[in-house]
């Protein structure tokens, strides 16, 4: 097993480490300000060709059923609007690296992806229903959760049984296990990639918390949204990699939230109709 | 010779095939997936239930409805519903709950049947599922293990 290691060589060590453009940062921010329009959306977005070549692309997908033909930015946020550009910003900007394989997690291609949109649509149907966390930034927190095991795979390689077994053997969870092993497990890193991300605040912390929503430093109600739709998405079978279901289920983040574990039964069949429905739209991001 | 019908079996859906069957499901989380064969008639039918019981919010398939669709769909192809083998696979389980969706899931089952032929249930790993009616192998891989038989339904 790798030999003792710090966060820095973790991030700065790994090959072909993810990074989230600019613009989609920019967008995420400006979606939020009062004085945002379509025209500031789309300026943001001119300056990234790439990003601003996919998010267009999305936006005619067959997912949308438009009669027409969407042919600049503007009139993408016009008519698709706001949220949904920005959420299709991010979607463009994490689909390239999370469809790839992880090794280390045992997740063949787009399984990483499966899971963390899954996570997203998760969140975001536990943020609606609880009602005061903003759906928009649930769905992000969750797209992202899993963003340190990128980093962490490439340390674990090979060892993905191994880490499941020692959790198996040792009678604790999966993120314990990799903390044993590795010294950090793979909600550390991503706390570490998001500060570098200049995620905001909230959003790092849920990173940090989405396993143990318990632990102080890191609870939110924002946090509780990420764990449940993470739970859900588990449950319901999507992205299930090396360390499976191998985490603590917090029955404290429900109720916080002033919800049931029959909320979350409630979810299941609307969850997996969206997440079905959605697939257009991940063919054309495959594409 | 009939060729075999190959099917991959979708969350909340539901599969009948008379005649030679190679089903196959991935994606097992908590939820749990039926599997049935009747021998003489040939009928396979197999269902991935998510929920333990119907919900208000419809659209997820519970395991009572699961069984109940499946006996349904079997006998409707001719199969004689008495003589059909089960098989149950899922069912998975977070770390420390009480009240975990998978557990209520196998309290469903136990409360349709004692008698299934083949299962694999509990524990904290997703699962791959195939079912071949040529051979009545139910094969099941959870985690990143090796695929395992895990019983046969032409036995």
């Amino acid at each position: 097993m790798a030999e003792t290691i710090t966060l820095h060589d973790i991030v700065d060590k790994t090959s072909d480490l993810p990074t989230l453009p600019a613009a989609a940062l920019r967008v995420m921010r400006e979606t939020e300000a009062s004085t945002s329009n379509a025209a500031s959306i789309a300026r943001i977005l001119a300056h990234d060709q790439a990003l601003s070549a996919r998010v267009l692309r999305l936006s005619n997908s067959a997912y949308y059923g438009l009669s027409r033909r969407i042919t600049s930015l503007q009139e993408s946020v016009v008519v698709l609007g706001m949220r949904c550009v920005r959420n299709l910003c991010l979607v463009a900007s994490t689909y390239p690296w999370m469809s790839k394989p992880l090794k280390g997690y045992g997740l063949g291609p787009r399984e990483l992806w499966t899971h963390s949109y899954g996570t997203a649509l998760g969140a975001q149907m536990v943020a609606k229903r609880c009602g005061r966390v903003s759906d928009e930034t649930a769905f992000t927190a969750g797209l992202l959760h899993d963003i340190g095991k990128t980093a962490l795979s490439v340390w674990i390689d090979d060892k993905a049984s191994l880490v499941a077994e020692y959790a198996a053997r040792a009678d604790i969870t999966f993120d314990a296990a990799e903390r044993k092993i590795l010294g950090y497990d793979h909600t550390e890193v991503g706390e570490f990639l998001g500060a570098r991300w200049n995620l905001p605040e909230e959003m790092v912390l849920a990173i940090r918390g989405h396993h143990d929503p318990e632990r102080p430093e890191t609870a939110s109600l924002l946090t509780d949204c990420v764990h449940l739709g993470n739970y859900l998405t588990m449950a319901l079978g999507y992205g299930l990699g090396a360390d499976g279901m191998h985490y603590l289920l917090s029955d404290a983040a429900l109720e916080r939230l002033g919800l049931s574990d029959a909320t979350l039964e409630e979810l299941a069949g609307p969850f997996v109709a969206e997440f079905e429905e959605h697939q257009a739209l991940f063919d054309d991001l495959a594409a | 010779m009939p060729t075999t019908h190959q099917t991959l079996l979708r969350r909340n859906h539901v599969e009948t095939v008379v005649g030679p069957a190679s089903i196959s499901v991935a994606g097992i989380g908590a939820g749990i997936v039926l599997i049935a064969y009747e021998p003489v008639s040939r009928v396979t039918v197999a269902a991935h239930a998510l929920l333990p019981s119907p919900c208000s919010q419809g659209r997820a398939l519970s395991v009572a409805e699961a069984w109940a669709e499946c006996a349904r769909a079997a006998q409707e192809a001719g199969a004689d519903v008495a003589s059909l083998r089960w098989a149950a696979v899922g069912a998975a389980v977070p770390y420390g709950c009480q009240k975990a969706l998978g557990d209520k899931n196998v309290a469903a089952l136990s409360a349709l049947s004692d008698a299934l032929a083949a299962t694999d249930l509990g524990g904290r790993f997703g699962r791959a599922a195939s079912f071949d009616s040529a051979t009545g192998e139910v094969r099941v891989r959870a985690g990143i293990g090796d695929e395992r038989i895990v019983g046969n339904l032409r036995d």
